[in-house]
C-alpha cells in the first residue's frame, strides 16, 4: 500500500498550485477541502492496516478537514457578501512562481536532512515542507481574511503530512487534540471574519491598520 | 493531583457556562482562582505529583512557574467582579468561562511532559484568549484578536512542525520515536543532528512567536492596548511577577506609592457608588501590595533584624546607622543632571567615585569602615528633568484656573491634579532616598516594619518613575501650549497612534479633519 502514498503527494503538490493559481474563492477552498480528505486516505496507507484507531482518525480526519471546515469557510463567503475575489499583493503568476521555486527548495532540503532508511525514497519530506511553504505563501500575499484562514489550513496540512513519518510517536489523543484545536481555531477565526465584515463592510485586511507598535 | 488542578478550574468553566444570571455568573471567577490557588499550595508543598505515566509532572521549574500563575490569577480574579460590574451591558458568559478555561489550559501546559499534549494546551489556552481580547467589541479589539489569533496560531504550528522534527531525530538512529521530556533528554547524545538543528529553528520562531520574542512580537502591544486591563495584566503578568520577585522591598517602596496613586484616583471618580469604589480599587490594590510586601517581611526580618541584633546591636545609633548607610547625599543631586559628578564608581580605576554615598557611619574620624560605595550612576538628564520641572511650574501657575494644564488649547487633558500628586509623590521619595541627610526619614523610620529595610536609596527608583511621568505630561503640555495650533493638531494625531484614548469634549472640538482616515 506504501506504493500509492507517492502519487497521492504528488496530487497534493499539484493541489498547491491549484490553490496559488486559484483566482476564485470557491476554487481555493475546493482544493484545500480536496487536499483535507487525501490526509485521510495517506494516513490509512501509511499506517498500512485497517486498525479501529486508524480508520476512526482517517474519518475524523476527512470529515474535518474535507467536509466542516470547508463548509464554514464557504458559510463565511455567503455570509459576508465577497465582491472581488482573492486580492493577491503578489500576482498569480508571481505566486505560481515563487510557489515552484519553494517547492524546488525544499526538495534540495529535504535531502540535505538525513531521512531513516524505510522512508529513503519517498516524497514525504518535501511534500510536507513545500506545503508549508504554500500556506505561508498565501497567508502573506493574499489581503482577505479568509484567505488568511485557508493559508493557515494549508500550512497546518502541511505539518500533517510530516506527521506521517511519526504515526507510532504520536498517540491518537494528542492527534485528535490536534485536530480539535484546528477545528475551534478556524471556527473562532469564522466567528471574527464574520465580525470584520460588520465592523468594517469588508473583509480586507488592510483596514485592520489602526494599531502600531 | 495533577488532574484534579486541570480538572477544577475547568469545572468552574462549566458551571459559568451553565449559571444563568450575569450579576452573580463573574464570583465564579475568584471562587475558581482561590480552589485554583488552594490545590496549587497543596501540590507545591506536598509530595511529587505526576499521572498518566510521566505524561503530567510537576517538576522544579514547573512549581515556580504554577505558583506564578495560581497567584497571578488570583489576584487578577477578585477584581473580575468589579471590572465586569462596571460593564452591565455586555453579556459576561463567554468571558468568565474563557478565563476559567485559560487558567486550566495554563495548568495542562506547566505540567504535561508530552510536547504534543503541551501543544495543544498552549493552542487552547491562544484558543481561550482570543475572545477575551475581543471583549469590547470594537474595531480596534477585533484587529488586535484578528493578529493574536492569526499571529499567534501560524507560530504554533511551526512549533508542531518543530515538535515533529525532534520526534523524526530518534527515527532516523533506529530508536522508538518518543515527545516525552525525559525520554529525549535520556536519549539526547544518539539524537540525529541535523533533525535536532532544524527542530531547534522551528522550535524557537514557532514558540517564540507564541511569547512574543522580538521580533516575532507585533500582535504583543496592539493586544495587550486593547484586551480588558485585568486581561492584559494576566497576559504579560509572568515578566512583572519576577521583577517584583527580584527585588521584594522596591516592589513594596513601589506599592506604597502605588496604592497612594489608587486611592487618590479613587477620590477623582464621580458617578460611581462608594461600595463599588472600595471594590473596584481597595481589595486587588490591597492584595497586590500585600504579595511582594508578605515575603518582603519575612526576609526583611530574616534578613535584617536577625543581623542587626547579631552583629549591630549595641545601641539604637547603631541600627540606625546600619540601616541608613546608603543615603542619597543630598550636595550629589548635581549628578542627576550632570554625569560623572563626583566620579563614576567604587573602586573603578578608570573613574573613581569620591561622593559619600555608602560611606560607613564614623568613616571620618575612625578611619574604618567604607569610604564609599556606589556600583551604578543615577544620572537622568537635563531634558527629562526640564520637562519635569515645566509641568510643575504650569500646574502651580495655573492654579487658579479650571482649565486645562494650558488653558487656551483644548487639545490638553487636565492632568493637573495628577501632576499635583506625582509631583509631591516624587520630592517624598527623594526626600524618603535622602535616608539620614533627611528629616522625613527619621519620620518614616518610625514605621514598625520598614525601618529593617537597609539603603534609602531604594527609593531612588521610585523618585526616577515619577520623574519620568512628570517628563511625559510636561512634554504633552509644552507641544500643545506652543504658539502654533499646528502642534496641537499633531499631538491629537500622535496620540491616536499612540493609542491614548481621548475625552469626548475633545472629539467634539475636533469635528472632521481628525477623523478622516
Amino acid at each position: 500500500m506504501k506504493a500509492f502514498i507517492d502519487p497521492i503527494l504528488v496530487v497534493v503538490l499539484l493541489l498547491n498550485f491549484v490553490a496559488l493559481g486559484a483566482s476564485r474563492l470557491r476554487t481555493l477552498i475546493q482544493a484545500v477541502a480536496l487536499q483535507g480528505i487525501l490526509l485521510g486516505v495517506l494516513i490509512v496507507l501509511a499506517h498500512g492496516s485497517f486498525l479501529v484507531w486508524v480508520l476512526l482518525m482517517a474519518v475524523a480526519t476527512m470529515a474535518l478537514k474535507g467536509v466542516v471546515i470547508p463548509r464554514m469557510l464557504f458559510h463565511a463567503v455567503r455570509e459576508v457578501v465577497i465582491r472581488r475575489e482573492v486580492e493577491p499583493i503578489v500576482g498569480f503568476v508571481a505566486s505560481l512562481f515563487l510557489g515552484a521555486v519553494g517547492t524546488a527548495l525544499a526538495v534540495l532540503f529535504a535531502n540535505t536532512l538525513p531521512i531513516a532508511h524505510e522512508h529513503a525514497a519517498s516524497l514525504v519530506v518535501p511534500a510536507a515542507l513545500s506545503t508549508v511553504l504554500t500556506g505561508f505563501l498565501i497567508l502573506t500575499t493574499r489581503s482577505k481574511a479568509i484567505t488568511q484562514v485557508v493559508g493557515y489550513l494549508i500550512l497546518e496540512n502541511g505539518v500533517f503530512i510530516f506527521g506521517l513519518l511519526l504515526m507510532e510517536a504520536l498517540p491518537f489523543m494528542v492527534e485528535l487534540g490536534v485536530l480539535l484545536d484546528l477545528f475551534v481555531a478556524i471556527f473562532v477565526m469564522g466567528i471574527i471574519i464574520h465580525k470584520i465584515s460588520r465592523e468594517f463592510s469588508s473583509v480586507s485586511t488592510h483596514m485592520l491598520s489602526e494599531l502600531k507598535e | 493531583m495533577a488532574f484534579l488542578l486541570i480538572i477544577v478550574p475547568l469545572i468552574f468553566a462549566v458551571l459559568a457556562l451553565a449559571a444563568p444570571s450575569n450579576r452573580w455568573r463573574p464570583l465564579l471567577v475568584p471562587a475558581g482562582g482561590v480552589a485554583h490557588f488552594i490545590l496549587t499550595g497543596f501540590a507545591l508543598t506536598g509530595g511529587p505529583v505526576t499521572a498518566l505515566q510521566g505524561w503530567l509532572v510537576l517538576d522544579p521549574l514547573g512549581k515556580i512557574v504554577l505558583g506564578l500563575v495560581s497567584v497571578l490569577f488570583v489576584v487578577c480574579a477578585f477584581y473580575a467582579p468589579a471590572y465586569l460590574a462596571l460593564r452591565p451591558d455586555r453579556q459576561n458568559r463567554v468571558f468568565c468561562t474563557c478565563l476559567l478555561g485559560m487558567l486550566g489550559m495554563m495548568t495542562l501546559v506547566v505540567l504535561s511532559h508530552h510536547l504534543g499534549l503541551m501543544w495543544v494546551a498552549i493552542e487552547a489556552t491562544t484558543l481561550s484568549t482570543a475572545p477575551l481580547l475581543f471583549f469590547n467589541h470594537s474595531s480596534r479589539s477585533l484587529e488586535a484578536t484578528w493578529k493574536y489569533l492569526l499571529i499567534g496560531s501560524v507560530g504554533i504550528a511551526l512549533a508542531l512542525l518543530g515538535s515533529f522534527f525532534l520526534a523524526y531525530s530518534s527515527v532516523h538512529e533506529g530508536l522508538a520515536p518518543t515527545l516525552l521530556l525525559d525520554d529525549l533528554v535520556k536519549l539526547a547524545p544518539q539524537l540525529s543532528r541535523p533533525w535536532l538543528h532544524a527542530a531547534f529553528v522551528l522550535l524557537l520562531v514557532g514558540y517564540g512567536t507564541k511569547m512574543g520574542l522580538a521580533p516575532m512580537h507585533t500582535w504583543k502591544p496592539d493586544a495587550y492596548g486593547e484586551a480588558p486591563g485585568l486581561v492584559g495584566a494576566l497576559l504579560a503578568g509572568g515578566a512583572v511577577g519576577f521583577a517584583l520577585v527580584e527585588q521584594q522591598d522596591v516592589g513594596l517602596f513601589f506599592g506604597l506609592f502605588l496604592g497612594a496613586y489608587a486611592l487618590f484616583t479613587l477620590f477623582r471618580m464621580k458617578a460611581i457608588t462608594w461600595k463599588l469604589r472600595v471594590a473596584t480599587f481597595l481589595i486587588p490594590m490591597g492584595l497586590m501590595a500585600a504579595w511582594p510586601a508578605i515575603p518582603s517581611l519575612l526576609q526583611s526580618y530574616t534578613h535584617n533584624i536577625q543581623n542587626v541584633e547579631t552583629s549591630d546591636k549595641e545601641s539604637p545609633e547603631a541600627k540606625w546607622d546600619f540601616i541608613t548607610q546608603w543615603s542619597f547625599p543630598p550636595d550629589e543631586s548635581m549628578a542627576l543632571v550632570a554625569p560623572g559628578y563626583l566620579g563614576w564608581r567604587s573602586g573603578e580605576p578608570n573613574g573613581p567615585y569620591w561622593g559619600r554615598l555608602g560611606r560607613s557611619a564614623g568613616w571620618e574620624q575612625t578611619g574604618q569602615g567604607f569610604m564609599n560605595f556606589k556600583l551604578d550612576d543615577w544620572y537622568l538628564g537635563v531634558i527629562p528633568v526640564t520637562f519635569a520641572l515645566w509641568a510643575c511650574f504650569v500646574a502651580w501657575r495655573k492654579r487658579g484656573g479650571a482649565s486645562a494644564g494650558c488653558g487656551a488649547a483644548p487639545d490638553c487633558v487636565d492632568r493637573r491634579a495628577e501632576i499635583i500628586f506625582w509631583g509631591c509623590a516624587t520630592l517624598v521619595a527623594l526626600l524618603l532616598a535622602m535616608g539620614k541627610f533627611s528629616p522625613v526619614y527619621r519620620v518614616f523610620y518610625e514605621l514598625p516594619v520598614v525601618n529593617n529595610i537597609r539603603a534609602p536609596i531604594k527609593f531612588l527608583q521610585v523618585f526616577q518613575v515619577g520623574l519620568g511621568i512628570l517628563a511625559a505630561v510636561g512634554m504633552e503640555w509644552m507641544m500643545c501650549c506652543g504658539p502654533s495650533g499646528g502642534v496641537g493638531n499633531n499631538v491629537i494625531a500622535a496620540r491616536r497612534e499612540a493609542g491614548v484614548p481621548m475625552a469626548p469634549e475633545q472629539l467634539a472640538s475636533k469635528p472632521n479633519d481628525t477623523y478622516r482616515r
